[in-house]
């Protein structure tokens, strides 16, 4: 632990918030994206966030990876698609704009504490910084 | 003259100007970060001071050296991430308040010791 | 680096030892502020050697009878340690591995406290010497 983590492990937070929020915004962009019935529709994506040493050490968080979403979206009736089957079918993405915007709160808010975090423990360390000085 | 000029004094002084050649590395990186095939650049002097002040030798000024680093790139080749330079940034800053605050220190120790009145 | 502040200035040894050549009058050390605080208090008064063949230069002693010689000597010694741990923590500063900033700046002001309170009795001690050399015979 050095004298300065405090900083770097918001500055993991803010990594992995902006992340969340870019699968949040590419989720958004995809939503009607369609595809034929016989393809998989657009996954929705997920990122998996877990904590470093968890309990001790270095502490912070970092992207364990990406995981995505059923593919099989919900099937729609467009006969003037050009992707459309005989029956008139595609496939558009099961994405729920509600959950979408509720994440990309979440991600905003993540994102903000974090930065508040390292504003705070900016301003701690120019305190201490000040010890002694009129001695 | 006693004192003045030891090897805490030189440690500092070696600190600052990697400290701040970082500084300068990281406002170049967040310049460029829109730059497709830039690559973000590190410097290093911390290991340099740390096997000088190990091995006894006064620490040599101006030490730091500057590499490319090699993490993973954009789709534009960039690979700077905002965040962690921001970071990064923030955390030089205090570093040099900090190495500035310690010379102070000594110099403030020294002119103590030498007062008459 | 260390300081040695009696060595700096005055040219003296460290250890100012007093010898006070009176006249039968006893003394008492003035237990004043830095030097009762840095030096622990001074408890007792000594008595000096009075006219008709007692000996002269006799010094004034504490409870646990060290003499003011000892009480400066100890304290320089303590403040070579203040400020080899303020320098200790001021290389880490510089090569990044410093674990708590306050560790440093504590350190860093004790031993300026200490270098301050030794040079302050330092000076006392000189000044006094010097008035006393100025007293006519």
């Amino acid at each position: 632990m050095s004298a300065f983590d405090a900083l770097r492990i918001a500055g993991s937070g803010m990594t992995l918030h902006r992340k969340f929020l870019d699968a949040v915004s590419d989720n958004v962009a995809n939503i009607n994206t369609a595809a034929a019935p016989d393809q998989e529709a657009f996954k929705e994506r997920f990122i998996v966030a877990q904590a470093n040493d968890y309990g001790s050490g270095t502490g912070g968080v970092r992207v364990a990876g990406a995981a995505f979403g059923s593919g099989e979206g919900k099937l729609v009736y467009s006969p003037d698609n050009p992707l459309a089957d005989d029956e008139g079918y595609v496939r558009l993405p099961d994405i729920d704009l509600g959950t979408q915007m509720t994440n990309m709160l979440i991600a905003q808010r993540g994102y903000q504490a974090n930065i508040s975090a390292i504003s705070r423990a900016t301003d701690a360390y120019q305190a201490a910084l000040s010890l002694g000085k009129n001695l | 003259m006693i004192g003045i000029g030891d090897t805490t004094t030189a440690a500092l002084h070696a600190a600052l100007s990697g400290l701040a050649q970082r500084q300068r590395v990281s406002s170049d990186n967040i310049a460029n970060v829109n730059t497709p095939g830039f690559l973000a650049g590190r410097t290093d002097f911390e290991s340099n001071l740390r096997s000088e002040l190990s091995s006894g030798d006064t620490p040599v000024v101006g030490g730091g050296s500057v590499h490319r680093s090699l993490a993973a790139t954009r789709t534009d080749g960039n690979n700077v991430d905002l965040d962690s330079e921001t970071v990064i940034a923030t955390e030089t800053g205090l570093r040099y308040q900090l190495a500035l605050q310690a010379l102070n220190g000594k110099y403030d120790l020294l002119s103590a010791a030498m007062r008459t009145q | 680096m260390t300081v040695n502040p009696l060595a700096l200035t005055t040219g003296y040894g460290v250890g100012v030892s007093s010898g006070y050549r009176n006249n039968g009058v006893s003394n008492s050390i003035p237990a004043g502020d830095i030097s009762g605080m840095l030096l622990g208090g001074i408890s007792s008064t000594g008595t000096v050697g009075a006219v008709g063949g007692q000996p002269v230069g006799q010094v004034a002693r504490t409870a646990d009878g060290s003499t003011f010689a000892d009480l400066l000597t100890g304290s320089i010694g303590r403040l070579q340690g203040l400020q080899s741990t303020a320098d200790g923590y001021a290389k880490q500063a510089a090569t990044g591995d410093l674990q708590d900033v306050h560790d440093y700046m504590i350190a860093a002001s004790e031993a300026k406290l200490a270098t301050t309170a030794v040079v302050t009795l330092k000076n006392k001690a000189v000044e006094a010497f010097n008035d006393i050399m100025r007293m006519p015979v």
